[in-house]
């Protein structure tokens, strides 16, 4: 009779317990498959329930420490490692430690990873672009007067448009100049 | 076994009830199609209209459908896209970013580099769960690329393993299952929730064509046939093939993981314990098979 049973309710669609619902009298998630009966389906119940088993139930395992220090490779820097400190370091990938120059009225600081704070900030689908050279300290308009000139000289039948962001601390050039502008940055040792 | 109560019945009716699978579903119930009309109910028109060529007497036209775009109107499809949330996925690691984060300190050549070393930096990730099955090393910064490493990647190309070769490096294929990338990505998030380190699983049919094959020096390939490719390679590019065996880092530049292996020097079933900074190795037999195989 069961099998009959079983038969017609498989007729339509399986049938699908949910945690909420009043007809379950299964514990879902966990691997818990124990019947549990209808006072231990409350969630307070269930939270409070033990989390560890009597000891016979689980497998015997050993402890070793002579393994930890492999553990300790895998644990990632709480900070940014430092870099090199010899600026005149050449590194086959181009980075330098900054070494701005003295008697310069600006001076751009690096990010916090050590980067050149140059970005392109691009809108409108591409169709508008923006270089943006953040983190400027000092005189922003004697920089964005040599930074304009300097793309001009290079570019002389484009028009360099630039302006500045002072209360952001950024010099903003119209068009996508990060490598130009990188050029330049490194060039004065920033 | 007494049946005393309605749950008692509904458990036992439960006990006999077949395990859900492909073949008991049932189909969803959803609405028949409405099928045209034949004879006098309907099928002399065919849902076209009633003047027209059926006032003519002519009869419609060849590969007309009713209801329907003809099938010669039709855009064609072309599925270049189909299945792409299913592909395996494996974001680009430039050269050129590899040995800019070795000049700032970011990784260390001292040690074998793998996919938790990556991504250990924090600068660059893999998100399992858009499929990432790890990193893909690329050509960009080939020019610039001096360091010595022994790497390990997920996907390459023939020219970045001549540049790895060229500076004296070793560089391997190897695949990690989605399960294994999880654990991979960030192992100490893994070990604090308490779960065995996980096996490493086979590649997939298609994937372990590329993971077997010594050109592209696969984890599974034969060491020997490796080792011969090297040297092929090398006649190739034209460059002379620096000898590991004479090396003196030739310990760290042979260091290869176990096929199962996700950590180096720690195997799969083991658990970590973060507070006590020790390892708890499983001692039944059916795990020790399990994780061994």
């Amino acid at each position: 009779m069961l099998q009959n049973i079983a038969r017609k309710s498989f007729k339509f669609r399986p049938v699908v317990c949910f945690k909420n619902s009043p007809q379950c009298s299964i514990l879902p998630g966990c691997g818990n498959t124990e019947v549990c009966p209808p006072h231990a389906r409350n969630y307070s119940a269930y939270f409070k329930s033990r989390v560890e088993e009597s000891p016979d139930k689980y497998t015997e395992y050993e402890k070793s420490f002579e393994e930890w220090k492999f553990v300790e490779k895998l644990i990632p820097p709480t900070h940014v490692p430092e870099p090199p400190r010899d600026p005149t370091l050449k590194l086959p990938s181009g980075w330098y430690k900054a070494n701005p120059p003295k008697d310069c009225s600006y001076n751009i600081r690096r990010t916090k990873n050590h980067m050149i704070p140059v970005y392109c900030q691009i809108m409108a689908r591409g169709d508008v672009r923006f270089t943006h050279i953040r983190r400027v300290e000092g005189n922003i308009w004697q920089l964005e007067k040599d930074i304009g000139q300097w793309l001009q000289d290079r570019y002389p039948l484009k028009t360099m448009n630039t302006r500045t962001h002072e209360i952001c601390r950024q010099v903003i050039i119209k068009g996508d100049l990060v490598d130009d502008v990188k050029e330049w940055v490194t060039a004065q040792g920033f | 076994m007494s049946m005393k109560s309605g749950s008692d019945w509904a458990l036992a009716l439960l006990r006999t009830l077949p395990r859900v699978g492909l073949m008991n579903l049932p189909r969803e119930p959803f609405r028949k199609h409405p099928r045209t009309g034949r004879g006098q109910h309907g099928g002399k028109l065919h849902g076209g209209p009633q003047k027209g060529s059926y006032q003519r007497m002519s009869y419609p036209r060849l590969g007309w459908e009713p209801r329907k775009v003809p099938w010669y109107v039709r855009v064609p499809m072309e599925n270049y896209y189909k299945d792409h949330h299913l592909k395996r996925q494996y974001p680009p690691l430039s050269l050129g970013t590899l040995q800019l984060l070795i000049d700032t300190n970011r990784i260390s050549t001292d040690e074998p580099i793998d996919l938790t070393a990556i991504c250990n930096t924090k600068l660059h990730e893999v998100r399992p769960q858009e499929r990432h099955y790890g990193f893909h090393l690329t050509v960009d910064g080939i020019d610039t690329f001096k360091a010595k490493v022994n790497i390990e990647v997920q996907w390459t190309s023939e020219a970045v393993i001549a540049a790895v070769e060229k500076n004296g490096g070793t560089i391997t294929t190897s695949y990690y299952d989605l399960h294994s990338i999880y654990a991979a990505k960030d192992p100490i998030a893994w070990f604090r929730t308490g779960k065995p380190i996980p096996k490493r699983m086979i590649p997939p049919e298609d994937a372990i064509e590329f993971y077997t094959n010594p050109k592209m020096r696969g984890y599974l390939a034969d060491p020997e046939k490796v080792a011969e490719e090297r040297l092929v390679l090398a006649q190739k590019y034209g460059y002379e093939l620096p000898k590991i065996e004479e090396d003196p880092q030739r310990d760290l530049l042979l260091k290869r993981k176990d096929p199962r292996q996700i950590f180096y020097g720690l195997e799969p079933g083991w658990v970590v314990n973060l507070r006590d900074k020790c390892i708890l190795k499983p001692k039944d037999e059916a795990l020790l098979q399990y994780y061994s195989n």
